[in-house]
């Protein structure tokens, strides 16, 4: 697992501290003169970070991870660090360089400038982590630097997000840091190795809840984790605090996926021992996530606005993830990770261009329909099978356990609909009609070959992984039935009006109606002053 | 205690009343629809008046009246002033005659002070000016439910507008135009259906709802009925609650009066009736006020929302005295300055800021063009030389530049026409199943014009085809609930290195024309034009701009359109002669006419003679990056020399604009050392640039007449240009035609620059940071609130402050004065534009050298040679990158000879 030799660098010190003193000069720069043109330290300081990155990865390859501090190290630059700092890199990088030229000149900018860059800072420390500390000093940072991208004094609806950012973030964040204490004051300040060393001292301790039952410490200490994983990654029970985020301007809501939303992940990564070893907490975020996808997904389909689809989108994908460790892949939630940040970070920088798309595609691809004989209509469906059959069947042989589920079924469903897809916009052309087909299993399988590298890469660095909760088998069925049952019902908002109702108010803050008077229940019958008449 | 207001009386349940009713709304729906412009679907976004229905109420009234409603200021505020002054395009000498024009009363008031400095009170009011803020911009209540949020200070309203507009949001995007949309029930059941499971709803109306819920009638007239009903709204009373109603919702209302009253029948875009709007709309309210009025004791409502005059404070009197030199101690001076200053509103402080820097543009404007210079106005556009090729571009703004620099490279001239060419058609691009119109918005054209499927031996409706199929197969699976994380992980392997890419080096890869079809235009009426279609749609585009003789042998038909990426309000800056599209399928149409030798037939027999030698050839000048595309499929041999030295000589006149322009742009100098048609592209392959091109921002006059008036005249890219033929149109006809089509379209685009930059929350888009793709229809600012209409604050502003002056278009028009008379009496459109003041008009005769203005009421008074502003020219404002200063008085003027 973790080899045994180490080097020592300081270039994990660069890593972190470049982006962490861009921010202060950007927040310097900015306080001197307003209006300057904001982000040139941003941009030096990410793309400092990005170099130590490549670095770090040059040395791994040819060496071994590399190592700060003592014992245990304060930082290290294992697989798992290089993918989450590489991929948290590119995207602050893009999206600093993006806002640079964005954003006029004047407080916004320096906001997005020092923010992005303290983020970045946040999450590369989390990345980087030895030690539970230091992880959960860079996660505070992380949660400081988003509240400081979010707040504006004067616009309201930036400062309702920022309130319900706080909350959120701030119950995760007090969870973290509550089971770092209790952790510290057990243990004292462990290797982030999957704490499966502690995880046995944890065991032995426990402590009576209302006199009734006796839960041990690391029951605990795994559940608060996993809260603290959920709340950032936006997942059910905490409120949905990323919605709101599209208040900000649209560099800051690419930038929350270089890390803000991802570190969840990272986090139970590094605890996995711990966490995987109470079946309480994996079952509680196998729960969380799995409801979480439903709704998200569901949520996605009832949103209007471009920009709150891709928010609402993200806690669906966030719960993937999650549910992935939850099931015991680790691999599969880290790539799932790497992928899907700089997928929705790009989509949020090119969101402007999604009206001319949609307009352009409704004009030239054929409508997706499905006619003909029913004959045609089977071996449709039996195309779309026979590819996710194929990418199934390749991830069988390429993956093993719980990875091979993860990765398999969800690479089949989208290989069978994009085929599906594909089939039903007839372009009266057979050639072209088969050349699709086998273009989406080749992406299909090609996207496979990127996730089993990764994951061959990544091995050095996971823990081995213990019995899962749940079953990964279990968990995707019930996500595909209830993806397939919601997207057929939400259709159209009259199908499903009830359901419709609930999930297109996902993630708004509630109603506020002040008033001097308190609300009183109206009696049904009550006699109106005046008579309202009612029309027939 | 009082009781709400009486309720219409006599509410029987017979047919007959009912039907009254309803036909007594629709009447009033319809006055209060006029509240706010229609607003199209942003791709083909169509530059309004802010205040199309309010028009025949003349500016100074339209302006009040959008006052009062949508709380609007309407009018430039001392900012704007006090800009101007330190840039240098007003003096405070200016400031003071406008305030004497706007308010007369003022100017009859004796001097301040002694006879050794005697200060004009119009002085005194504009250092009032100067030093004033600006408006605030004050809601008052319009409705029932905003009085009672104002008698008891909670905020209903508000609430009830979020949750509203985050409902029409999704109705909008779910009940599409006809033949689309499967099971879809009106927007009103659909509405009803929804909104009876809504808790948040429940939160705010009572937990008893959903019963009132059920008891609503199914017909959106017939609930609003109701709804005003229990709101207590009288008869008299319904326009203005409705007009509320609108007022609170302006940008879906917009959309809502686009839907009903300009949206083809078969147009594929989604609709939302404004009776719909209105039913939700009230619905809520009344929803939310039954439950309160049973609690609260209504009061009435404030009278006169809006106080029009402000407080004459002592510190006012005291800065205004001192500003002006005067002693602040004196009680007489005190008691004369407070009348003074008494006198005046705020509103005529804006009016007479917009007269001053209108009266400013004009002079230097006409100063420009010869005014007061001793040279007569050229009688015809008859060409003095024999150029090489005729130009025509459109009359937009941005053509202006191109035509002066590709004058002074080589012996071309240039012609102004609409950038439609009289060709109005419905285009249909191969592979398309649409047909998109395009033409003028104020037109309806019914013939289909279809592009060849295949070019050059490439199928291009195929590959057109199979690309979209690829992105729409792509969205589906990234939209499917079971699919879409395995895409996104997947995809993100490949989007994210392009998202690098495009931040890092926009512009790296070059793209590559697309190929174009040919266009059919022969056809049968339905599909391409009849033959005698052909000769009207060739006779009525010479001849209305002026060339209906002296042909060069290339005239090159050139439209254009804007390249720019990830930008929502891509079509704002495409042709608008064209419906908010492009103009090379026009541009191909009325060449493809044009060289068709039985429409020269037809030509010939109706007085214009085209010689066989001269060949039209289509154009598109891109005005972003300043690159003209010439379509020259197959040109005649005989062509081919003169063509390729135009084609250099459009690429040398291209660089030099784009270096004009960029020079004026926010970070518009780039790397140093790439040539500026480099620059230019890298800017438009960019989608982190929030200002691609300025657009028509600073478009301030509309010109009518030869080329000969402007040739060599710098004139900023503000000035539309027309090219008109006095002598040759002795009818009038075909400046009856520019002035009722193009100057109105004119007059739209100048009025959205103007709302834009004086309002930009309430005409504008807000800031394209925040911007928000919502229901495939327009944009929301930030995560819900209502649609957004007009122009964003980065079109029409730059880092300091707006880069468009706002004032009224000023049309110049060479032609006899009895002409213009005549033609003004005979539209009624005219002269509500001329004398409501909502466009100015000046007139010179050809061959003369006095110029003349029209006042509103008919009368005319003479443009003095001191109007002249001493050296003071056609500024632009600075607003981040370079002022650019072209000073009228020594503009180089190359008289053709």
């Amino acid at each position: 697992m973790y080899s045994a030799v180490v080097l020592e660098t300081p270039l994990l010190l660069v890593l972190v501290a470049a982006p962490s003193l861009a921010a202060v000069a950007e927040l310097l720069r900015g306080r001197r003169d307003r209006s300057a043109r904001a982000g040139g330290f941003a941009v030096a300081g990410t793309a400092a970070a990005l170099g130590s990155t490549a670095a770090l990865a040059v040395l791994h390859a040819v060496g071994s991870p590399a190592t700060l501090g003592g014992d245990p190290a304060w930082l290290r630059g294992d697989a798992v660090t290089l993918l989450v700092a590489g991929v948290a890199s590119t995207i602050a990088l893009t999206v600093l360089v993006y806002a640079r030229r964005y954003l006029d000149p004047g407080s916004e900018a320096v906001r997005t400038a020092a923010g992005g860059s303290a983020v970045l800072a946040g999450t590369l420390l989390v990345a980087s982590a030895g030690r539970l500390t230091v992880l959960v000093a860079g996660w505070l940072l992380t949660t400081l630097a988003v509240v400081a991208l979010l707040h504006h004094p004067r616009l309201p609806a930036r400062r309702t997000a920022t309130m319900r950012t706080v909350t959120a973030l701030g119950s995760g964040d007090l969870a973290l840091v509550v089971a770092a204490v209790v952790v510290l004051a057990v243990v004292g300040d462990p290797a982030l190795d999957g704490l499966g060393g502690v995880a046995g001292d944890l065991q032995q301790r426990s402590f009576s809840v209302v006199g009734l039952t006796e839960v041990s410490v690391a029951t605990l200490v795994a559940g608060l984790l996993v809260l603290a994983a959920l709340a950032r990654a936006s997942q059910l029970p905490f409120p949905a605090w990323l919605p709101g985020t599209v208040a900000a301007p649209t560099p800051t809501s690419a930038l929350l996926h270089a890390g803000v939303v991802n570190a969840g992940a990272v986090l139970l990564i590094r605890s996995l021992d711990l966490v995987t070893g109470v079946g309480a907490a994996t079952a509680l975020l196998a729960l969380a996530t799995i409801a979480t996808v439903l709704v998200s997904a569901g949520a996605m389909l009832a949103r209007s606005d471009a920009k709150g689809a891709l928010a609402v989108s993200t806690s669906a994908q966030m719960g993937f993830m999650l549910l992935a460790i939850a099931v015991g892949a680790p691999a599969a939630a880290l790539t799932h990770l790497a992928g899907h940040a700089l997928y929705k970070s790009a989509r949020f920088l090119g969101v402007g261009a999604a009206i001319g798309t949609a307009i352009r595609e409704r004009r030239f691809a054929p409508a997706a329909r499905l006619e003909g004989s029913a004959a045609r209509r089977a071996a449709l469906v039996v195309v779309s099978l026979g590819v996710a059959a194929v990418v199934g069947i390749a991830a069988g042989l390429t993956l093993s356990g719980a990875d091979a589920w993860m990765v398999g079924v969800a690479l089949a469903v989208a290989g069978a609909q994009g085929a599906w897809a594909w089939l039903t916009r007839p372009l009266g052309d057979q050639r072209t009609t088969v050349l699709g087909v086998a273009g989406v299993t080749a992406l299909t399988l090609a996207a496979l070959g990127v996730m089993v590298v990764l994951k061959a890469l990544l091995e050095s660095a996971l823990p081995p992984i213990g019995d899962a909760a749940i079953d990964a088998p279990l968990a995707l069925a019930v996500l595909a039935a209830g993806g397939l049952a919601g997207s057929w019902v939400l259709r159209h908002p009259a199908h499903a009006p009830r359901l419709w109702a609930l999930l297109a108010a996902v993630g708004r803050p509630r109603p506020i109606a002040r008033s001097p008077l308190p609300p009183s229940p109206r009696p049904a019958g009550a006699v109106h002053l005046v008579p309202a008449r009612s029309l027939p | 205690m009082t009781l709400v207001e009486s309720s219409p009386s006599g509410l029987s349940v017979a047919g007959t009343d009912r039907a009254a009713l309803r036909g007594r709304l629709q009447v009033d729906v319809a006055r209060a629809a006029r509240l706010v412009a229609p607003l199209w679907p942003i791709e083909r976004f169509i530059a309004v008046n802010p205040m199309q229905g309010l028009t025949d109420r003349g500016f100074d009234g339209a302006t009040a009246t959008a006052s009062r409603w949508l709380g609007v200021a309407g009018l430039p505020g001392p900012g704007d002033a006090r800009r101007a002054l330190a840039d240098g395009r007003l003096t405070r000498a200016d400031l003071a005659a406008a305030v004497a024009e706007v308010v007369p009363d003022v100017a009859g008031m004796d001097p301040l002070g002694g006879p050794s400095h005697a200060v004009h009170p119009a002085e005194l009011v504009v250092a009032d000016l100067l030093s004033a803020a600006d408006p605030a911009r004050v809601a008052a209540p319009r409705t029932v439910l905003e009085a009672f949020d104002a008698d008891h200070g909670s905020s209903y309203a508000a609430s009830v507008d979020d949750e509203v507009t985050r409902w029409l949001a999704i109705l909008v995007e779910h009940h599409h135009g006809p033949g689309r949309g499967a099971g879809s029930l009106g927007a009103w059941p659909t509405w009803l259906a929804l909104a009876r499971h809504d808790r948040r709803l429940r939160r705010l109306a009572g937990r008893d709802v959903r019963q009132r819920l059920e008891g609503l009638p199914r017909r959106a007239d017939d609930a609003v009925l109701r709804a005003l009903d229990v709101l207590g709204v009288g008869d008299a009373r319904w326009t203005d609650e409705l007009r509320g109603q609108v007022a609170r919702r302006s940008g879906w209302a917009g959309f809502a009066r686009w839907s009903d009253e300009w949206a083809a029948a078969d147009d594929p875009a989604p609709r939302l009736a404004l009776l719909d709007l209105l039913a939700v709309g009230l619905t809520c309210d009344a929803l939310v006020y039954e439950q309160l009025r049973g609690r609260v004791v209504p009061t009435a409502r404030p009278a006169a929302p809006i106080a029009d005059r402000d407080a004459v404070d002592p510190d006012r009197i005291t800065g205004v005295l001192r500003a002006t030199g005067l002693d602040p101690d004196d009680a007489d001076l005190r008691v004369a300055a407070a009348a003074v200053l008494g006198r005046c509103s705020p509103r005529q402080r804006g009016l007479a800021v917009l007269a001053a820097l209108e009266n400013t543009f004009r002079a230097s404007l006409l100063q420009g063009l010869g005014a007061g210079s001793g040279r007569p106005a050229p009688a015809t556009t008859a060409s003095h030389g024999s150029p090489a090729a005729q130009v025509v571009c459109c009359i937009d703004v941005r053509s202006e530049g191109l035509r002066r620099h590709l004058e002074a490279v080589g012996p071309y001239e240039t012609v102004g026409f609409a950038g439609f060419f009289a060709a109005a058609m419905r285009f249909r691009p191969a592979g398309s199943s649409e047909s998109i119109a395009s033409a003028p918005a104020l037109l309806q054209p019914e013939i289909e014009v279809r592009e060849a499927e295949v070019a050059d031996g490439r199928d291009l409706a195929r590959r057109r085809r199979t690309s979209a199929a690829t992105g729409a197969s792509f969205e589906d699976v990234a939209h499917g609930p079971a699919a879409m994380y395995a895409l996104a992980e997947g995809a993100g392997w490949v989007l994210g290195p392009m998202a690098v890419g495009r931040t890092l080096a926009p512009g790296a890869a070059s793209r590559a024309d697309a190929p174009v079809g040919a266009l059919c235009v022969e056809g049968d009426g339905a599909v391409g034009y009849t033959l005698a279609e052909r000769a009207l749609v060739a006779e009525t585009a010479l001849r209305t701009m002026g060339l209906t003789s002296g042909f060069a042998p290339i005239v090159v038909l050139c439209g254009h359109g804007a390249t720019t990426t990830a930008n929502p309000h891509a079509a704002s800056l495409d042709c608008g002669a064209c419906g908010g599209n492009r103009g090379a399928a026009n541009a191909r149409a009325a060449a493809a006419v044009l060289n068709d030798p039985a429409v020269r037939a037809e030509l010939a027999a109706r007085g214009i003679a085209v010689p066989a030698a001269t060949w039209f050839v289509a154009a598109e000048h891109d005005t972003t990056t300043d690159r003209v595309r010439l379509f020259a499929q197959e040109p005649p041999a005989v062509h081919a020399e003169a063509l390729r030295r135009l084609e250099a000589d459009l690429a040398r006149a291209g660089e030099r604009n784009a270096a004009e322009r960029l020079a004026a742009l926010p970070a518009g100098a780039g790397r140093a050392g790439a040539p500026a048609s480099t620059r230019a592209r890298r800017r438009s392959a960019d989608w982190a640039q929030t200002r691609p091109e300025w657009g028509l921002a600073g478009n301030a006059a509309f010109l009518v007449a030869p080329r000969s008036l402007s040739t060599g005249v710098d004139l900023g890219g503000r000035v539309f240009l027309h090219s008109y033929d006095p002598a040759g149109d002795v009818e009038g006809r075909a400046l009856e035609t520019i002035l009722t089509a193009p100057m109105v379209v004119a007059h739209w685009i100048n009025m959205q620059y103007y709302g834009s930059t004086v309002d930009p929350q309430r005409w504008g888009a807000g800031d394209k940071t925040l911007h928000n793709p919502v229901a495939g229809v327009g944009v929301l600012e930030g995560v819900g609130g209502d649609l957004r209409a007009g122009l964003p604050w980065q079109s029409v502003a730059g880092f300091d402050g707006p880069r468009h002056e706002p004032v009224r278009l000023c049309t110049v028009v060479v032609a006899p004065q009895g002409r213009v008379e005549g033609i003004i009496e005979r539209n009624p459109i005219l002269q509500e534009l001329f004398d409501g003041a909502w466009v100015h008009l000046v007139v010179v005769e050809p061959g003369s050298e006095t110029w003349r203005r029209r006042l509103p009421g008919g009368s005319w008074v003479a443009v003095a040679a001191s109007d002249s502003v001493d050296g003071r020219a056609v500024v632009t404002p600075s607003a981040g990158g370079v002022a650019s200063t072209e000073d009228g008085s020594s503009a180089t003027r190359e008289v053709r000879s």
